[in-house]
């Protein structure tokens, strides 16, 4: 790499470092850092208590799980991804940087070794989250295979990024340059799409017979599969060695295959320049406005600009307003093209599931099925992902403070308006799996009580977590990514995780009492019905228990509130 | 209608603000100036409600920014140099968005005549991101004006604006001023100040070094009488500066 390209990298790096160090002068964030300490510490040199990650890798079905989660990540990368360079240049590097004469290659290689910081905080997490993961290595060993796969992923992302970018600005004359990543992506994915499809009934009947397992790892044995998942086999190969020789072993060829990436990212000759300088541009903005409140701005969008999906009256609750704000603003920015095409993928499964099966009730059953998956990820992930909160408007704090509203009000109507389009989500898978499951005569729980709980205990439960994403952003300006520079690609995964970790850390210990409530409450209507408690009895439970939690909650924004009021704009962005 | 009181804004060691004491009647306009980093934006965000003073009141209306914090807010508008605007919203959208906040009534109807007084009305349905940078500046006066404040704080409210948007400009503020707003604006354009203020308040380091109209700055340095504006503004920051060098420790 160019000397002074490494001169920037290590002193930006080192900087940035004394300033996160000096931000542990304040006691909240020494604190949030000494708990943390604690607990990660305790779970990588305490082998007796358990890791929330481990045990999903230790089998064979744990290795088919990587294999499959970095074909699917690798897979949307190249169908779903944005038009824009995966390779992220602030507005400084832009204006210093891409007039200065250095090679388009230096520029990629000198990103390449930036993420590198990234990787391996990600792969520290990872070691510490999958330290039992049925393996016998040491911790270096699993160190490095993790940092291969993280590496390659990164690579992978990057180069697929600037092929995308370079059809896109190439027109087809770029599409002619990459013709051959573009047709064998493609003609992997439709192969592996339709085998799949294809065999998702015979895989399901196994699998009601307790060998899903088994009859996944025959799919993925069996040709054309296991050709295309070879490299990706090879890639997750040492993680799941059993002994040191065998590592060895593995571990060469995977390297190789991470190496052969380099070359091919940084030679990619895409004009990447453009699409990466209006991204810096519409970043800085944003990050100007957190450092410097007088140096405000707006983001790029073009378009058409729909109509708002209800209009706001003049008068009543001025709450009511911002949740009005910010679920225009996220309507607005949702990709519909990556919508569209699920629905189609969605569509396609469904027809060709019944080709194969020609059975409602079975096709009714994988439709629950597929709506229970992406809920459960809505909960679970959604308050992580749906961000039309705090953590796109402290961006614009002073603007919010100036506001003749009590900071408690802000609060409550920005944690509200995540709420109101999680909600909103989750109702409608919720509504899609009842409605499927009245078709379907093996449902596996009593649909109605289901729904009636769930029509409860969504809202409630998202108020929670994203009454802990909030705070976390209040309260940590400097460690929560804001507005739209969330952290993203395989290689900040590791951060991601820890952030979703502690949120359902917290979360799970804020609902404790609210359960506690429910279940007694449940209890006793059981008990007045000389019944057994089954889910019926939580149906008058589950408000009770709601009742509970919001008023946790509201202590706990009347306190935000206040903080809200105090937070200092100089720690939202960290210097250097 | 603004009264500020040993108003002091610290950042750890570092006294942005030191021992500010102001008043702004109904229909005047005070006007900051200071070099760069005199502490003029630190002063309006502090009358703003956007940071709490480290000691010292802000009263608006009568109402303490830290106590009443609603009721005081609702009587100001605070206009940034650089537009806040958010970036889903268009332009007839921020304005409704702000006319629920604060509670304005007939917001429908101020919204037409203000989009027309900031020549925006063709650009009610555009988003912020079609909207050039003057025209940016010109929303958030827009979003600034709707709700008739009593009291109106600018910050470098000409930047960007073209010759024509920079005369508009003028004229709103002082209609609004006519009209009985009290208004603190800052600048480093001497000109306007000259031209629209009633009062200054020079800063340096966080304090006044001087305040009053040009007439009674000039009347306590007899050797500045007869120079323009510039001069005194450059000859008083000087003096402080020599101030500051003498009372420094050796």
């Amino acid at each position: 790499m160019n000397d002074a390209l490494r001169y920037l990298l290590w002193h930006s790096a080192r900087n940035r470092l004394r300033g996160q160090l000096a931000r542990l002068k304040r006691p909240r964030y020494l604190l949030a850092v000494l708990a943390g300490a604690l607990y990660f510490g305790t779970l990588l040199f305490n082998s007796q208590m358990p890791s929330p990650l481990s045990g999903s890798t230790s089998s064979a079905l744990g290795q088919l799980i990587y294999t499959a989660v970095i074909f699917v990540t690798i897979a949307s990368g190249w169908v779903l991804g944005s038009d824009r360079p995966a390779l992220v240049f602030s507005e400084a590097e832009v204006q210093l940087l891409f007039p200065a004469p250095l090679k388009r290659a230096a520029l990629v290689r000198y990103k390449v070794a930036q993420a590198q910081i990234v990787v391996l905080f990600s792969v520290l997490v990872w070691v510490i989250l999958l330290r039992r993961g049925g393996t016998t290595l040491p911790f270096w060993m699993r160190a490095i295979s993790l940092w291969i796969i993280l590496s390659t992923m990164y690579l992978h992302r990057v180069g697929a990024s600037l092929v995308r970018t370079s059809a896109v600005s190439h027109g087809s004359r770029g599409v002619r340059g990459n013709l051959i990543p573009i047709v064998v992506v493609a003609t992997t994915v439709l192969i592996v799409g339709w085998t799949v499809v294809r065999a998702i009934p015979s895989v399901r009947a196994a699998m009601q017979i307790g060998e899903g397992g088994e009859a996944l790892a025959r799919l993925t044995t069996s040709q054309p599969l296991a050709a295309i998942l070879f490299p990706f086999h090879l890639l997750v190969a040492p993680l799941f060695a059993d002994s040191s020789r065998h590592w060895l072993v593995a571990i060469l060829p995977a390297f190789a295959l991470m190496a052969l990436h380099y070359p091919w990212v940084t030679h990619t000759d895409a004009a990447f320049e453009e699409a990466v300088a209006d991204a810096a541009a519409k970043r800085a903005r944003a990050m100007a406005a957190t450092r410097n409140p007088r140096r405000r701005s707006v983001a790029i969008a073009e378009g058409a600009v729909p109509k708002p999906w209800f209009a706001l009256a003049p008068t009543g609750h001025p709450a009511i307003a911002i949740i009005w704000k910010n679920v225009l603003a996220y309507t607005r920015a949702l990709r519909l093209t990556t919508l569209a095409l699920l629905v189609c993928g969605v569509l396609v499964i469904g027809t060709a599931v019944y080709s194969e099966v020609g059975d409602w009730s079975e096709l009714a059953s994988i439709g629950e099925m597929l709506c229970a998956i992406p809920l459960i990820m809505l909960i679970i992930l959604g308050p992580g992902f749906v961000r039309a909160d705090l953590r796109q408007d402290l961006l614009q704090l002073d603007q919010l403070r100036s506001y003749p509203l009590r900071g408690s009000t802000i609060v409550a109507a920005e944690i509200a308006s995540t709420a109101v389009i999680l909600t909103a989500m989750q109702y409608l898978l919720l509504a899609l799996a009842a409605s499927l499951a009245a078709f379907d005569s093996h449902a596996p729980v009593p649909i109605a009580p289901a729904v009636l709980i769930a029509l409860v205990a969504l809202p409630t439960l998202n108020a929670i977590s994203l009454t802990v994403a909030n705070g976390a952003a209040l309260l940590f300006p400097g460690w929560v990514r804001l507005g739209d520079g969330r952290a993203a690609g395989i290689e900040a995964m590791g951060q991601n995780v820890l952030a979703i970790l502690v949120s359902l850390i917290v979360t799970l210990l804020a609902m404790f009492l609210p359960l506690v409530v429910a279940t007694l409450v449940a209890s006793g209507v059981s008990a007045a019905a000389s019944r057994s408690l089954n889910a019926w009895a939580f149906v008058p439970a589950a408000p009770i228990g709601a009742l509970v939690a919001f008023g946790e909650l509201w202590l706990v924004i009347k306190w935000l509130g206040r903080a809200f009021a105090r937070t200092d704009l100089a720690q939202i962005e960290p210097p250097g | 209608m603004i009264d500020v009181e040993r108003l002091t804004k610290s950042y750890g060691d570092f006294e942005a603000v030191r021992g500010l004491t102001f008043t702004v009647a109904p229909g005047e306009v005070l006007g900051l100036v200071g070099p760069n980093g005199a502490g003029k934006t630190t002063t309006l965000r502090s009358i703003a409600g956007i940071i709490v003073p480290t000691s010292g009141t802000v009263r608006v209306g009568g109402f303490d920014i830290a106590t009443s914090p609603e009721r005081a807010k609702a009587l100001l508008a605070f206009i940034p140099d650089e537009p806040q605007l958010f970036e889903h919203l268009t332009v007839e959208e921020h304005l409704r968005f702000i006319g629920r906040l604060y509670g304005v009534a007939d917001a429908p109807a101020r919204i037409e005549p203000l989009l027309i007084e900031m020549e925006l009305l063709e650009k009610r349905g555009a988003l912020p991101a079609a909207l050039s940078r003057g025209m940016r500046q010109k929303l958030a006066i827009a979003c600034g004006l709707l709700h008739a404040p009593s009291a109106l704080l600018l910050d470098e409210p000409l930047t960007g604006l073209d010759p024509a948007g920079m005369r508009r400009m003028k004229s709103t503020i002082a209609a609004r001023a006519r009209a009985g707003a009290a208004v603190v604006l800052s600048s480093h354009l001497l000109h306007l100040v000259e031209e629209l203020c009633t009062r200054l308040l020079v800063m340096q380091r966080g304090r006044v070094i001087a305040i009053g109209t040009l007439a009674e700055i000039v009347a306590e340095r007899p050797d500045l009488s007869g120079r323009a504006l510039e001069d005194v503004f450059l000859a008083l920051i000087d003096e402080g500066e020599r101030d500051d060098s003498r009372s420094a420790p050796a």
